[in-house]
């Protein structure tokens, strides 16, 4: 039966076929058809691009020209030019399934995600499965690993020496965090973001009493943080992603004394909880190479409020992921002080299926987010700068494995009185280096 | 003087007539013996663009001659200029479907349909094309037109039948395959369809 159909379905084009390569086709002006079915036969890419490009330009356009151009575009991993061809294939043969998903790749592999699922949500359920069905569902993504921390070893170094009344000060100890979470992609032009994450912090509070006593103590800072933040994208080119991010965080005093007036200075012992939170969103402007962003948040951090504006401007120069940029720069506004950070991240492929993003960060981050608040630095400490370096390894359409390495500059505070009414905030300076690892899986 | 201007505009009528009847002759000729360049040459030197038929000639021989984009503009003009030509829309579906723009054909298909919405050749085309594309429900529409118009037409009762079958309509199949087998007994993809139901 399916003969049959192939046969008639054939019976147009096959007809022609055997005057190929006779006097008639010799009229083809450069015999462009012949031509680019050769190259495409030989895999000649290179050649074929330029062919098939002078072909469509003067006016041999075509369903199968544009998608053995696009074929060569795509092979050549220039999957901007790709798209172009595709989409114009479509135009051609509507609805054809190897145009779609070679235009659904040319979309993602050149890092256009919000385009590849439109388009997915606009083709007829019988292709998209056929291609996609497998990758178009939910992903979910782990990641954990140690943090290691010298704070404690540079306050110590640090610290105010002297005839002091009062010193206190809350380092970092080493850490082990925990992230989890998942994206769902609702429909077409809506998406959701999802995640919670379970990050740990172990610090010391010390303190010292001259005259009276010097304690110190580990605790454990229990985070509790979920994500929310769904995007909807209006035409081609304008995405808006609000955004909320909750964090609970949860904390012992790890201080007691019998002594009535020292409990005075250390507080009450026993565990508390504060929330911290981050409400906001960006509005992006999406264009084939390109993708600019500004975002603003209102940010609760523990007993500060700040804001923050940033722009962001990522970049694909050659129209795919081998090569990608992305520039940010922020403001964090409290109601004492406005500080500038920027922000240069550069990826790319390293190798068959290697991929490596290097990022490096300079100016005050803390209780600022990252990527619309999918990173939350709502810590305390100044953060001076960071460089990070991430390795994301592709072993399949499912399954990604990603390695992190952040290195912190920050600044840590020791409140301190010389004498009675003359507090004052000293600060030093201590690294943090997080090494996490993790793998996400598209359903 | 208006008698002499008849007069010789009947002289140069009668000249181009038998200029055009002898270059179409010319391409037959050629065009039997498949040489479609000369066939196209000669039709060339007599081409008058507000001509349907030598747009239309100049469509078919430039599509035997493998030149598909200019054959889809000879017949494109032939289009515009017989707005209601269902042949040139036949024509056109040639070099489209040649070249791959199924989207061509089947928009030049459904203009046809608007045209003679029981046109045999394009409602067994496009049920074929849909049955292709798994579209049962539209390629069923198509078939069940041709095969109540020619309801012993074996094209027709053996689509219909494989388009029944796919959509689950057993009974109705296993009848149209049956009827498919008596205009061609023995006939391999009838008894197949007819044989898968029990």
């Amino acid at each position: 039966m399916k003969r049959h159909i192939i046969v008639f379905l054939s019976c147009l084009t096959v007809f022609t076929a055997g005057l190929r390569g006779n006097e008639a086709t010799a009229a083809f002006e450069k015999n462009y058809e012949s031509l680019t079915y050769r190259l495409y036969n030989e895999q000649k890419w290179d050649s074929l691009l330029v062919t098939g490009e002078e072909a469509i330009a003067k006016g041999y356009d075509y369903y199968y020209m544009r998608v053995r151009t696009g074929v060569a575009a795509f092979e050549l991993f220039k999957f901007v030019k790709a798209s172009k061809h595709f989409e114009k294939a479509l135009e051609f043969n509507a609805e054809d399934a190897f145009a779609s998903e070679l235009l659904y790749k040319s979309y993602l592999y050149s890092g256009r995600n919000e385009e590849a699922r439109l388009f997915l949500h606009q083709l007829p359920e019988f292709i998209s499965s056929s291609f996609t069905g497998k990758t178009a569902g939910p992903v979910i993504f782990v990641e954990t690993g140690p943090v290691f921390s010298n704070h404690n070893e540079q306050f110590e170094k640090n610290r105010q020496q002297g005839d002091g009344l009062y010193s206190e000060a809350y380092p970092n100890l080493n850490a082990f965090y925990f992230l989890s979470g998942i994206i769902i992609p609702v429909k077409g032009r809506i998406s959701l973001n999802a995640s919670a994450a379970l990050p740990n912090f172990n610090k010391r509070r010390i303190v010292d009493i001259a005259g009276l006593d010097s304690l110190s103590g580990d605790y454990k800072v229990k985070q509790t943080e979920l994500y929310f933040s769904p995007s909807v994208v209006l035409g081609h080119h304008i995405k808006i992603s609000p955004v909320v991010r909750w964090v609970n965080v949860s904390l012992d005093n790890p201080l007691s004394s019998d002594d009535p007036e020292i409990q005075q200075y250390i507080g009450p012992p026993g565990s508390y909880t504060y929330q911290d939170y981050a409400i906001g969103g960006e509005v992006s402007f999406l264009q084939k190479k390109w993708m600019a962003s500004v975002g603003y948040y209102s940010v609760k951090l523990d007993n500060t409020d700040l804001n923050q504006a940033n722009f962001s401007f990522f970049y694909r120069p050659l129209g795919n992921l081998n090569l990608y940029l992305q520039s940010v720069m922020g403001l964090r506004m409290t109601d004492s002080e406005n500080d500038l950070y920027f922000s240069q991240m550069a990826g790319g492929k390293l190798a068959g299926k290697l991929w490596a993003e290097a990022t490096f960060v300079t100016g005050n981050i803390s209780g600022t987010g990252e990527n619309n608040f999918q990173v939350f630095y709502n810590l305390f400490d100044e953060t001076k700068s960071k460089y990070a370096l991430r390795f994301i390894y592709t072993i399949n359409d499912h399954l990604k494995l990603n390695l992190r390495g952040q290195w912190f500059f920050k600044q840590g505070t020791e409140l301190y009185f010389s004498e009675p009414d003359k507090g004052e905030v000293y600060t030093y300076n201590y690294q943090t280096i997080s090494l996490t690892g993790g793998f996400s899986w598209n359903f | 003087m208006l008698t002499g201007i008849i007069f010789f505009s009947g002289i140069a009528f009668s000249q181009n007539q038998t200029l055009l009847e002898e270059a179409f002759k010319n391409s037959y000729t050629h065009e039997t013996n498949a040489e479609y360049s000369k066939a196209i040459d000669v039709i060339k030197k007599v081409y008058d663009e507000s001509s349907y038929e030598t747009n239309l000639r100049l469509g078919w021989l430039n599509y035997q001659a493998g030149l598909f984009t200019e054959s889809i503009a000879f017949y494109n003009k032939a289009i515009l200029l017989m707005p209601m030509s269902i042949e040139a829309r036949l024509g056109f579906v040639m070099p489209a479907a040649a070249l791959g723009n199924w989207t061509q054909v089947i928009g030049r298909y459904n203009e046809i349909l608007k045209i003679d919405p029981n046109n045999y050749t394009v409602n067994y085309r496009m049920g074929s094309i849909y049955y292709g594309k798994q579209d049962y429900q539209t390629a069923y529409k198509h078939f069940e037109k041709i095969a109540n118009l020619y309801p012993f037409d074996y094209d027709a009762l053996h689509m219909f039948a494989w388009t029944n079958y796919k959509m689950g309509k057993m009974r109705e199949a296993k009848v149209l395959f049956g009827k498919a087998l008596l205009n061609k007994p023995g006939d391999s993809s009838a008894k197949e369809g007819y044989d898968l139901i029990k």
